[in-house]
């Protein structure tokens, strides 16, 4: 796996999903709460400039009852004079007057305004009219006073047509406010609802954006998941910089992997190891084989040949005879059978001549001191057998088991099936051995110690490794024994199914 | 999660804030713009005048209102125009009053030639407010300037567009005078003068000038008798001249009515739509007419040179158009300005 560098996460990375969902919820919450709260506040601010604009700190109605109060005063006094009148003009006169002092007297680019200053001003020319028109009463000028009367009440008409004019102004304004302020709302409205449209869009996208940053890595890993399921374990996945609950996932999913992967590699390396051990040790076993066999049946020859030579020409020198060419004709048929079969495997019944023909040489050679019986089921005579097993054994009687006993030495050989295998004793009634030394020569420990001058140099140790490598199994071989001078039994029990192997491989 | 969703998500976060303030502004400038803030001009003005017409509705008066608040506007001044306070006749007069009485700093008026128009301009004048009369003049009054054609000027130019008209078949010019106007002998004896000039031996015996001047005693009797005179075969002139905007209209559409066209010429006065078409048509001849700007900008300048020099000129001239077939376009585009 190639390791990923690690990376830092990013601000969003080190977030839960639990912490991202409710930092988005409360965003996008806060922002519209805030587009509302914005928007609320433009309506009010609308509303309070109208309001400004519009506000007349005067009631109209008030400030004509208090002006129709002032002129009915005037005409009351001109009419009776009374004191009481004079005193309700006065009252009323001030009145008016803290009323005209709310008016505007400021000249603006406003109808309204204009017309509240006109009042204003009006009102005041009138107040001096009437004025003149009462001290000109009180000093009983009638002339000056009707005159002042009439002029007063010219400006008193022209007062209230204004003031009702300023009314029907008012009027008309107050629904022409309320025609702008309803196009006002609605398209507040229309901005409003467009501004929610477009936050409401964003906020989609923001949450989708975040999402996907959920659903990806979830993705990523079911990918993964599947292309693990499928074998392939050389995945890419950076879990590196999610923090949250799908990256604790992946990482645990990558963790995994990785081991798995790990694992995969080591027990293939070491059963490749194992392979190649086992390949060389095959090799080795081979060559070993055939070296042991080249170098086993290089060894049998010269002395025993030599040996054997001698007792012929001993022979021939003192007879001259039949027996001495029928010697040497065994002689000549075991030293061929020796060479020829040298390197090749071999038929029971070869062999079994071959061990013929060498209890008769040394018969010859020891004049007749063994008896030798066989007893063979011809059925097994096309058994293969690697060369030189059975005259070995053999010799190892004679040498081991008859030659120094004071009865007389007897050698048998059986060849016969027993239980679904072949058995081939080869049984003496000499020495005998303990079971140590029986144990001894089966580990292979007598392989040193044996002498060679005497024999055809194979000994017991290269029989059983013979019979080893030709069949493949070990404890092929059996040596009992019931104790010194009880005589020795060498078995060889070559199971069926090794009889059937080894004849389909020749 | 990826760096760059974090930068996706500011990025459409910035656009949102982005847009909203943008929409916002949008908002409130249109709010702005629509309504919201004459409501919330509060310019303070030196001086209030008040602009007296004798018709409210005239084109001619709009005109001049117009050209005078413009004017007004860049001296710091703000001119009312005072009329159609009730449904009542409250006629100049009761306008000057109340002017008077709510102490404007100016007044400019069309005088109607009455005595008591006179008496409430000197009264205007005792209390400090200076009068301005345009189109017509009081020069008995205690007016402070005049701005307007004078009435020779006035005269001279009628009677040169009459000569334009007349051919042999000419013979009843019909001069329909202002009733009440100061100028209106002066005018038409330098029209008759003009005319008479201009016109052959032959023809002067056979061409009769006469002036008409309707004495309107109820609202509508002015266009009664426009009609009879149009519709009369006795009466109908060759060619009637109008020296204010409603007698022009009014002659065009009798004209029209009584299918005199061709046989009547109408020399009308001011370009109010009606007397424009007409003379696009070629149904109406000519049209004289004054240059109202001039007038709207020469009353304001009068007043805030009385103010600043403690007096002001007693005349403001201003100029005579004449529009006919030719260079009706100029004045149209000028009137839709």
């Amino acid at each position: 796996m190639k390791k990923n560098e690690p990376k830092k996460p990013g601000l969003t990375g080190r977030l839960s999903i639990r912490a991202k969902l409710l930092i988005t919820f409360v965003l996008t919450a806060a922002f519209m709460f805030l587009i509302n709260i914005m928007l609320y506040n433009e309506i009010n601010r609308s509303m309070r400039q109208l309001d400004e604009v519009y506000a007349t700190n005067v009631s109209l109605n008030e400030l004509t009852e208090c002006l129709e109060g002032t002129q009915d005063d005037v005409l009351e006094y001109l009419n009776t004079k009374s004191s009481d009148s004079l005193e309700d003009y006065y009252r009323n006169v001030q009145l008016f007057r803290d009323m005209l002092e709310q008016l505007n007297d400021r000249t603006v680019d406003n109808e309204m305004k204009i017309l509240e200053k006109n009042i204003r001003s009006m009102s005041e020319t009138y107040l001096e009219l009437t004025d003149e028109t009462i001290q000109a009463k009180r000093g009983r000028n009638v002339e000056r006073y009707k005159a002042a009367y009439n002029e007063e009440f010219l400006n008193y008409q022209y007062i209230r047509t204004a003031i009702d004019r300023l009314n029907n102004l008012q009027f008309q304004n107050n629904s022409d406010n309320y025609q702008i302020m309803l196009s006002s709302l609605n398209y507040m409205e229309f901005v409003s609802s467009a501004i929610v449209v477009a936050v409401a869009v964003v906020n989609l996208l923001i949450l989708m954006l975040l999402i996907q940053t959920i659903t990806e890595p979830l993705r990523m890993l079911a990918r993964s998941a599947n292309q693990v399921a499928e074998g392939n374990f050389d995945i890419q996945l950076d879990d590196s910089r999610n923090q949250d609950e799908v990256g604790v996932v992946t990482h645990a999913f990558v963790k995994m992997v990785y081991s798995i992967r790990e694992y995969i590699a080591r027990t293939k390396e070491s059963m490749e190891k194992e392979q190649k051990m086992m390949e060389r040790e095959l090799l080795m076993e081979t060559h070993l084989k055939d070296a042991q066999l080249k170098y086993l049946q290089a060894q049998i020859n010269p002395h025993f040949l030599f040996n054997s030579l001698n007792a012929g020409a001993q022979l021939a020198m003192m007879e001259d005879a039949e027996k001495t060419s029928i010697f040497l004709e065994k002689m000549a048929d075991f030293f061929r059978y020796n060479v020829r079969k040298m390197e090749e495997t071999t038929t029971l019944a070869e062999e079994i001549e071959a061990v013929d023909n060498y209890v008769y040489i040394l018969n010859v050679r020891f004049a007749g001191e063994i008896q030798y019986e066989k007893n063979i089921v011809p059925y097994f005579n096309d058994v293969q057998l690697p060369s030189m097993i059975l005259q070995p054994l053999v010799e190892n009687a004679v040498n081991h088991g008859i030659r120094n006993v004071e009865w007389e030495g007897r050698i048998r050989l059986d060849v016969e099936p027993v239980d679904q295998a072949l058995v081939i004793r080869v049984s003496d009634n000499g020495q005998g051995m303990t079971q140590e030394r029986i144990r001894e020569i089966l580990e292979g420990g007598m392989r040193k110690s044996s002498s060679l001058r005497d024999s055809t140099g194979i000994g017991m140790d290269n029989v059983i490794n013979r019979l080893e490598l030709f069949f493949g199994r070990k404890g092929l071989l059996q040596i009992y024994s019931d104790g010194p001078d009880k005589g020795t039994e060498v078995r060889i029990v070559i199971p069926r199914e090794l009889l059937n192997q080894n004849n389909k491989k020749m | 999660m990826k760096k760059n969703t974090v930068y996706y998500a500011l990025a459409a976060l910035v656009c949102a804030i982005f847009l909203t303030i943008i929409g916002w502004r949008y908002y409130i400038r249109t709010i702005e713009k629509n309504e919201w803030g004459e409501l919330g001009n509060n310019k303070e003005y030196t001086h209030h005048y008040a602009m007296i017409p004798d018709d409210s509705d005239s084109e001619l008066w709009q005109d001049i209102y117009q050209s005078a608040r413009e004017e007004a506007e860049s001296q710091g001044a703000y001119v009312e125009l005072l009329c159609d306070w009730a449904v009542s006749d409250y006629d100049p007069l009761s306008y000057v009053n109340i002017a008077i009485a709510a102490k404007v700093d100016g007044i400019i008026l069309k005088p109607d030639g009455t005595k008591k128009m006179q008496e409430a301009i000197n009264a205007a004048d005792e209390s400090g407010i200076p009068v301005i009369t345009v189109l017509d003049d009081d020069t008995t009054s205690a007016r402070k300037s005049f701005v307007g054609v004078n009435s020779y000027q006035m005269g001279t130019t009628y009677g040169r567009q009459i000569l334009t008209c007349v051919d042999d078949e000419t013979e009843n010019i019909t001069v329909l005078l202002n009733y009440g106007d100061s100028g209106n002998d002066l005018i038409f004896k330098e029209l008759k003068a003009t005319v008479l000039e201009g016109l052959s031996e032959t023809q002067k015996s056979s061409v009769k000038i006469q002036p008409l001047t309707f004495l309107s005693s109820s609202t509508f009797d002015t266009e009664e008798d426009i009609r009879d005179l149009i519709n009369d075969e006795s009466t109908r002139p060759d060619i009637l001249v109008c020296m204010n905007e409603k007698d022009g209209e009014r002659a065009y559409h009798a004209m029209v009515d009584y299918n005199q066209v061709g046989s009547v010429d109408i020399i009308g006065y001011y370009q109010s739509e009606t007397i424009l078409d007409a003379i696009e048509r070629g149904t109406v001849p000519m049209a004289v007419t004054l240059d109202t700007k001039q007038i709207g900008q020469r009353c304001i300048e009068a007043l805030e040179e009385y103010y600043s020099m403690g007096y002001a000129s007693s005349y403001f001239s201003v100029d005579l158009n004449i529009i006919t077939r030719q260079n009706v376009d100029q004045f149209r585009s000028a009137a839709d300005q």
